[in-house]
């Protein structure tokens, strides 16, 4: 037993424990079935077997295989390291469905049905931009700033607030409930919304018109499935209609988007909505058997 | 003894053989310390030459002994499902043994199987040290060239496993 072992085992005597120890220093490695040069020939055999394969290859200058080894990684490295960098997160909504997303920030979003948004994966902290298409509502952490930028160029620069954005095609409708958002377009100065305001700068509207916002609540109405609808042309409620029952619509003998709607549905029940929606228009409505189309008569 | 085709002449064949010579036991035993099994030893300890020979120009003397200890390490680390290793360590033969042989059989058949319970407990990395050391002697200074680790570590990884040997066998005696 050496000095250090005596050290690790505290001085403490053990006699049985070094007899043991002792005992362990006489065994030995069974020995090898095949032997030593056994072994030996096999490694010989491996070895031809090996170099009769490589013999057949066309040697290439070793310099060269280097190079374009090295050339090869640092072209793989700076493809993965560049995608991976501006490589951009997606989340997407399906027709009838709505997501919530938590940003790096802790920042909340619920997506509405057939919405998406996309942010870079990496440098959230010099590159605060979210792409928005469809609707959304942000719940942002008080402090936290970015951006949302939608079709047309109409941005929102957000300071920690809840607000609700929706940017369908040339709609694009601001409503804040919380705090305060600045929305800006090419065309109008930046708008700043407080609590309460809200705003609809689609492409048809001339000016900006100013939307009344329940500022009792701090959620827009759709988050718990009732959608208003105050003197909405039909066509947009239709859209609405086919988003969230992810069912397509097929009218006939007139026109949507010529006539308006004051009203509301609510996500729960097909019929129900569409009762809501067709009795007071005086349309007709016809679901199909497997209820993924509905045919909407006068 | 055949000679291998290929680039390699004569001269690399001798160092190749001679460092077969110097080190077919030692990486045999750690490949057994590993696996428990002496067949498997025998393959490893071919894989691990075969790729010294296909870096025979590379290796340097200095650093053909960690070189090949890694390789062993590797191989068995990728190769081979980790199992419960169970060892079958044979006694040293003493001729000046002046006890009866039936008591010795019986006495090493006890210490086979008490080493085997204490062993079993021990963690794979201070195991082999530790067989490392009893077994084939090593110094401290020479198993830590051999793994490429500091003699710090050995030290930590030799008292881990004194300790639970220590703790196993004289609670058992």
């Amino acid at each position: 037993m050496s000095k250090k072992e005596r050290e690790i085992l505290n001085g403490n005597s053990d006699s049985d424990f070094e007899r043991f120890l002792e005992s362990t220093s006489k065994l030995k490695v069974p020995s090898s079935n095949l032997g030593k040069e056994a072994v030996w020939d096999k490694l010989m055999q491996s070895i031809e077997q090996e170099s009769t394969k490589k013999t057949k290859v066309a040697s290439i200058s070793p310099l060269i295989v280097r190079l374009s080894v090295a050339a090869t990684l640092t072209a793989i490295f700076t493809i993965a390291t560049l995608s991976y960098k501006y490589s951009t997160l997606e989340f997407v909504s399906q027709k009838g469905s709505t997501a919530n997303i938590v940003l790096p920030d802790s920042s909340a979003i619920i997506l509405n049905a057939d919405s998406r948004i996309e942010y870079r994966r990496f440098g959230w902290l010099s590159d605060r931009e979210i792409k928005l298409n469809g609707e959304a509502y942000f719940s942002v952490k008080h402090g936290n700033r970015f951006s949302v930028l939608t079709e047309f160029n109409r941005n929102i620069i957000v300071t920690g607030t809840k607000f609700n954005v929706f940017a369908r095609g040339a709609q694009f409708e601001v409503k804040c409930f919380e705090g305060s958002v600045r929305v800006e377009t090419p065309k109008t100065k930046s708008i700043t919304l407080s609590k309460g305001k809200g705003i609809n700068l689609s492409v048809k509207c001339e000016s900006p018109q100013p939307i009344e916002v329940d500022s009792t609540s701090t959620t827009p109405k759709w988050i718990a499935g009732d959608y208003y609808f105050n003197n909405s042309p039909l066509s947009e409620v239709l859209d609405e209609l086919s988003r969230q029952f992810n069912v397509s619509i097929n009218f006939q003998g007139f026109k949507p988007e010529a006539r308006n709607y004051t009203g509301f549905f609510k996500r729960k029940n097909l019929t129900q909505a569409l009762d809501l929606v067709c009795i007071p228009m005086g349309l007709t409505y016809q679901i199909s058997s497997d209820s993924t189309s509905i045919k909407i008569k006068k | 003894m055949t000679l291998p085709v290929g680039n390699h002449s004569k001269e690399d064949l001798a160092k190749f053989r001679s460092i077969f010579d110097l080190y077919y036991e030692t990486i045999r035993s750690f490949a057994y310390y590993k696996t428990g099994d002496v067949d498997l030893a025998d393959d490893i300890v071919q894989e691990v030459f075969l790729k010294l020979w296909s870096n025979l120009k590379d290796v340097k003397e200095e650093t053909v002994k960690a070189f090949l200890y890694t390789i062993a390490s590797n191989t068995i680390k990728n190769h081979f499902k980790h199992q419960k290793v169970v060892y079958n360590f044979q006694k040293q033969d003493q001729n000046n043994n002046t006890e009866d042989e039936a008591d010795s059989n019986l006495q090493q058949e006890e210490l086979n199987r008490k080493l085997q319970d204490a062993l079993a407990e021990i963690p794979e990395k201070a195991r082999e040290v530790f067989l490392m050391n009893r077994i084939e002697g090593l110094t401290y200074a020479d198993i830590a060239e051999r793994l490429g680790l500091s003699v710090k570590a050995i030290e930590k990884r030799m008292s881990e496993a004194l300790s639970i040997l220590r703790s196993r066998i004289s609670y058992k005696i």
